[in-house]
């Protein structure tokens, strides 16, 4: 039986939601300091007509949410689904005032593709974007890979309890520390901490590389964000490819890579733990994958002779798949070349690839390494059994943060968010083949938005169905929260409008 | 004027008029490269592949130098391509594209490469001349007066919704409180 919502149920949910969106209202003041610096004054005023517009609407949720009402898990995650559309929505208002999209559900898609770390772009004339723009993509990219909930839960939620579910909904379930909001807090640590080594490396590299000092501050800062945050934005049409060198890109891969590894990770190693890098599941399950893969895509490279030598072919072949499954997205080759040359093998390597993505609580997305390994285990222990006598007892063990045994429930709830995964990526794809794309091309576009990758095989552009950019927004958003707040936020309004019609 | 100097001086013109002819046709035959948009070679680019070429369109971004040459991105109504092109050719740009200026529109001649054995792979044009077509220009951004007014009718919704916001978790607060 559902419960069916009640009137201080919908006033939570709408109190949450109203100081989430006053969050990321507050960051619209990043790009209005960088529109005074650049002295971009029309920028400037879209920004501050935003803020205004998204306080107001803030304030309005927060007011007409007012309550002493307690949040449970509904709350939590219904909170968690409904405040990403909000926030969708009332984020694109700069996108849409600054003329560079060509509908609002255009600019809808790039918020969505920014805050769920996907990288997928419909702006138009992007090399032309005002610098206080471009802060604002490659911003909520940033706030998008540690979580618009953690932004609140840091500055904004004051309820412990509520705190928690909160979180979860977000589709993060690690307690770094007892604390909720020390967990917040320390996400938030960590983060800038790389922030600023990622922007120092990236900011010296561009100079070495011939960029002017202030430009390749700014561009450091921008691909650092997007590569942390396994976004995949850049500042300009050709991504990393812009910057044609070996050195930029080896560091967007450590720092992608390393925006792929679980917060708590960053945490255990922070604190002395060096070895749980090489113990954890997850680490050796991508390590695993990504090895594998990477053989396939340069096999499949090297029979269709793509590049000239090995150097390039590992080069361009590691540097996509790398950024493929660490669901970052950047690419350093044009979008149509993986559909006229990249050849079927090394194009399903990719699809894999961007379908398992990175760890669980990090910046990736993906069905993610930890449930392939639960799942890889849950595999071995049953082979064990068929090949033991019927009376044998034994237990299956991982380690993850300390030895676990490997219990039914895990295995189920694995498989579980897996099985949703695949189905929408089919559901994608499906989309993608209505419209008209060939189904290889729909296949890799899918996993890529379902997987909250942000590589693109030429299908995501302007000029698609809107229908398609309904279902690849819907995507994005389910991915990143795995469905559980999703499937609560749906059945929360189906039960409180069931209810009304009673 | 005698009939022979007559006859020789119409020879000396059909000759020189051949001869501008058949140089033009020579330079229309093998020396002219084909123009070529980025959307065909990306879509076709072994058909391109070590061919030299002419590319137009507009240098954008920051040209980056390395040694004695630079990398210029240059973006036609398609896709943008890297140019690998001697210093002596950046020189000749005076405006690159960003979000304050149209950068100058320039033809690019130089040798397509495909995946590029001498960059790691990239897709790039190694030119041997680069000149402008149109020199470039600053791009006005006036101020939009209807969004500058809105702006504090919405800041003063907001701050009236903050103090309806507040009273409001008071008031909540103040009735737990007596219950």
């Amino acid at each position: 039986m559902t419960v069916k919502p009640t009137l201080d149920d919908v006033k939570l949910v709408l109190s949450y939601t109203g100081k989430v969106v006053i969050g990321v209202a507050i960051l619209l003041v990043i790009p209005m300091l960088t529109a005074i610096a650049a002295g971009e004054w029309d920028c400037l005023v879209y920004f501050a007509l935003s803020l205004g517009i998204s306080l107001s609407i803030g304030f309005l949720l927060a007011a007409l949410g007012a309550t002493d009402r307690k949040a449970g898990w509904m709350h939590g995650m219904v909170t968690g689904g409904f405040s990403w559309i909000v926030v969708m929505a009332v984020a694109a208002l700069p996108y849409w005032f600054s003329g560079h999209y060509l509908s609002y559900l255009d600019a809808m898609f790039d918020v969505m593709s920014g805050f769920t770390t996907t990288g997928l772009v419909l702006i138009q004339d992007l090399d032309h974007v005002a610098t206080s723009l471009n802060m604002w993509r490659h911003l909520l990219t940033f706030v998008g890979g540690q979580g618009v909930i953690v932004l609140a839960l840091t500055f904004l939620v004051k309820d412990s309890g509520g705190g928690y579910k909160l979180y979860v909904g977000e589709g993060k379930d690690e307690r770094l520390f007892p604390s909720i909001f020390h967990t917040a807090k320390a996400i938030w640590k960590i983060s800038l901490a790389y922030l600023a080594v990622g922007t120092l490396a990236l900011w010296a590299a561009g100079i070495a590389i011939g960029l002017p000092v202030g430009d390749a501050f700014l561009h450091g800062l921008w691909v650092y964000m997007a590569a942390w945050s396994t976004g995949g934005f850049a500042p300009m049409s050709q991504n990393i490819l812009y910057y044609h060198s070996a050195l930029y890109e080896g560091i967007t891969v450590v720092f992608f890579i390393l925006g792929s590894f679980n917060f708590a990770l960053h945490n255990a190693v922070w604190n002395g733990n060096r070895k749980e890098i090489v113990k954890n599941i997850e680490t050796a399950s991508f390590a695993t994958t990504m090895s594998l893969l990477t053989l396939v895509t340069c096999w499949g490279l090297m029979k269709l002779r793509v590049y000239p030598d090995l150097a390039a072919l590992v080069r361009k072949g590691f540097y996509q798949l790398a950024s493929a499954h660490t669901t970052t997205g950047f690419m350093t080759i044009y979008p149509r070349q993986l559909a006229n040359e990249w050849g079927d093998l090394a194009v399903l390597a990719m699809i894999v690839a961007m379908l398992i993505g990175g760890s669980a609580c990090s910046t990736a997305g993906g069905f993610k390494g930890l449930r392939v390994g639960i799942i890889w285990k849950a595999l071995v222990q049953e082979t064990r059994k068929l090949l033991k006598p019927g009376s044998a007892v034994f237990a299956q063990r991982f380690h993850y943060h300390g030895e676990k045994n490997l219990s039914e429930s895990q295995v189920r709830s694995a498989a579980l968010i897996v099985i949703m995964y695949v189905a929408i990526f089919f559901f994608a794809t499906l989309a993608g083949c209505a419209a008209g794309y060939p189904l290889l091309e729909s296949a890799f576009e899918s996993a890529s938005v379902t997987g909250n990758v942000g590589f693109s095989i030429g299908v995501t552009q302007a000029a698609m169905p809107s229908f398609l950019k309904v279902v690849y927004i819907f995507n994005m958003w389910a991915g990143r929260l795995e469905f559980m707040a999703v499937l609560a936020t749906f059945a929360f309004i189906a039960a409180f409008f069931r209810r009304k019609q009673a | 004027m005698n009939h022979g100097n007559i006859a020789r001086r119409a020879l000396l013109y059909v000759a020189l008029a051949f001869g501008i002819l058949v140089g033009a046709g020579a330079e229309e035959d093998g020396a002219s490269p084909a123009r070529v948009g980025a959307k065909a070679l990306i879509a076709d680019p072994r058909a391109y592949d070590g061919r030299e070429i002419l590319f137009e369109g507009e240098a954008i971004g920051d040209p980056m130098r390395r040694g004695d040459h630079a990398w210029i991105n240059v973006l036609d109504a398609d896709a943008a391509l890297g140019v690998y092109a001697p210093l002596s050719d950046l020189d000749t740009i005076g405006a690159f594209g960003s979000s304050r200026a149209k950068g100058d529109i320039v033809l690019v001649r130089g040798i397509f490469h495909r995946a590029c054995p001498d960059h790691g792979g990239d897709m790039d044009i190694h030119a041997t001349s680069v000149t402008i077509v149109q020199p470039g220009h600053a791009t006005p951004h006036p101020v939009d007066t209807l969004k500058l007014i809105l702006v504090p009718v919405f800041i003063a919704l907001a701050a009236g919704l903050y103090v309806v916001w507040r009273k409001r978790e008071a008031a909540v607060k103040k009735d737990r409180w007596l219950s």
